[in-house]
């Protein structure tokens, strides 16, 4: 019901995003001959970096994988993803939604968990034919399973609306947690895939009183300033520990618009 | 004179509220998000005061499901206060007519504080005092939206 009133209505979204594109395609237009070599000169060094970084990456993922096997478990595949962007329009104030134009035609599915290039965003809350809804982290309604890289302690983080901190929660006072920790998804729970940064703890208060700690978490994800977004394709299956090949990751692009 | 009791334009009131659509979801800037006016509502309302027969609570219902849509809502929620305003509006239309602008503007305004009650009690979200802005915005700008759309409906003969 939800998702054929949404397919109906889209073009009224699509209309309302236009004169904020217009914007962004004529200042991308209008840039200059320095601005652009700029920006392509860090592309390049960052490009570099990344590269040298991956080479390191594969040979540990290679020594992973061997340690795997030792052991006798199983190795997980690399996620593959897909690119979407956002459609610039305002939601409700009160929820932190944002709507992306990828729909039903690209096979979204609802609880597709949604990354930026630093972190976890949040989830597919409803998909139309040509758009999907997705829930922020930030949103009160949002909960997401995680767990301190540092020792392993899963707990979950939920939002707490605009422009406030995202919050960690049901931690005992002696838990070991300290501000600047970082924390990962856990997997757990089955929606979000394992080790994908959640966010950073930026304050522990302890109320007298109060059963749990009060854990603030920065999230890791640029909520407000992302324009592309990264959709998690389902695993198409635990690998054959056999095989090498598996280390070549894919990923998936739809067309640039 | 046959010809005047043919109801006409029905396409400039979905055009209307189409464009008070597209308002409602433009982004502004940060600062400016709790002051956006009830665009939708404000539309409606003023088809409703002047062509009661065309734009009823069955109009409203429609429209206010498309916004639930829209803005991410719960279904129905305020396809249900869209509704009851309008309904609101269809019982005394005939005084709210009467009334000079301002008098106007404020009666609408409790009726735009009851979408937002309805709304607040009916989900479950943390709301601030800036909940209420959209409804003072809103009374504030009645006048101009109200005279913009008399214009519209005496230029293309909406009736």
């Amino acid at each position: 019901m939800r998702s054929h009133l949404a397919t109906i209505i889209y073009p009224v979204q699509l209309i309302a995003s236009f004169p904020s594109d217009i914007g962004d395609w004529t200042s991308e237009y209008f840039q200059s001959r320095r601005e652009l070599k700029e920006q392509n000169d860090s592309f390049k060094a960052t490009q570099l970096l990344n590269a040298v970084r991956l080479q390191r990456l594969q040979a540990l993922e290679r020594e992973n994988m061997r340690l795997h096997r030792l052991l006798g478990s199983s190795f997980r595949l690399p996620e593959r993803v897909l690119v979407a962007e956002l459609l610039t329009i305002d939601s409700d104030p009160f929820s932190q939604q944002i709507v992306i134009n990828r729909g039903n035609q690209y096979d979204i599915f609802e609880g597709q968990p949604v990354l930026d290039a630093s972190g976890v965003m949040g989830q597919v809350m409803s998909v139309s034919r040509f758009s999907s809804r997705v829930i922020l982290l930030t949103d009160p309604s949002h909960a997401i399973p995680v767990q301190v890289n540092r020792n392993g302690l899963r707990s979950i983080v939920t939002g707490r609306g605009l422009a406030e901190p995202l919050q960690l929660e049901h931690l005992p006072y002696n838990a070991d947690v300290r501000v600047g920790d970082s924390l990962v998804t856990s997997g757990l729970g089955g929606r979000f895939p394992v080790g994908y940064p959640v966010g950073t703890i930026s304050a522990i208060t302890r109320p007298a009183g109060k059963p749990f700690a009060n854990i603030k978490v920065v999230p890791a994800a640029d909520l407000s300033t992302s324009r592309e977004v990264l959709l998690v394709l389902p695993r198409v299956d635990e690998i054959d520990m056999a095989s090498e090949e598996v280390l070549t990751e894919e990923i998936e692009v739809g067309e640039p618009e | 004179m046959a010809r005047m009791d043919k109801s006409q334009g029905g396409l400039i009131i979905v055009m209307s509220v189409l464009l008070a659509m597209v308002l409602m979801l433009i982004p502004l800037p940060e600062g400016l998000r709790f002051y956006r006016p009830e665009w939708v509502l404000l539309t409606l309302m003023y088809w409703a005061m002047a062509l009661p027969q065309r734009v009823g609570v069955g109009y409203a219902w429609v429209v206010g499901l498309f916004m639930d849509v829209l803005l991410g809502g719960s279904l129905g929620i305020l396809a249900f206060a869209y509704a009851l305003v309008i309904y609101l509006i269809l019982n005394s239309h005939l005084q709210l007519r009467q009334f000079p602008l301002w008098q106007q503007a404020l009666s609408l305004m409790s009726l735009i504080l009851l979408v937002h009650v309805v709304t607040v009690v009916m989900t479950t979200r943390m709301t601030g005092w800036h909940a209420w802005l959209p409804a003072i915005v809103s009374t504030v700008l009645w006048p101009v939206i109200y005279i913009f759309l008399r214009g519209v409906r005496r230029t293309f003969h909406v009736r």
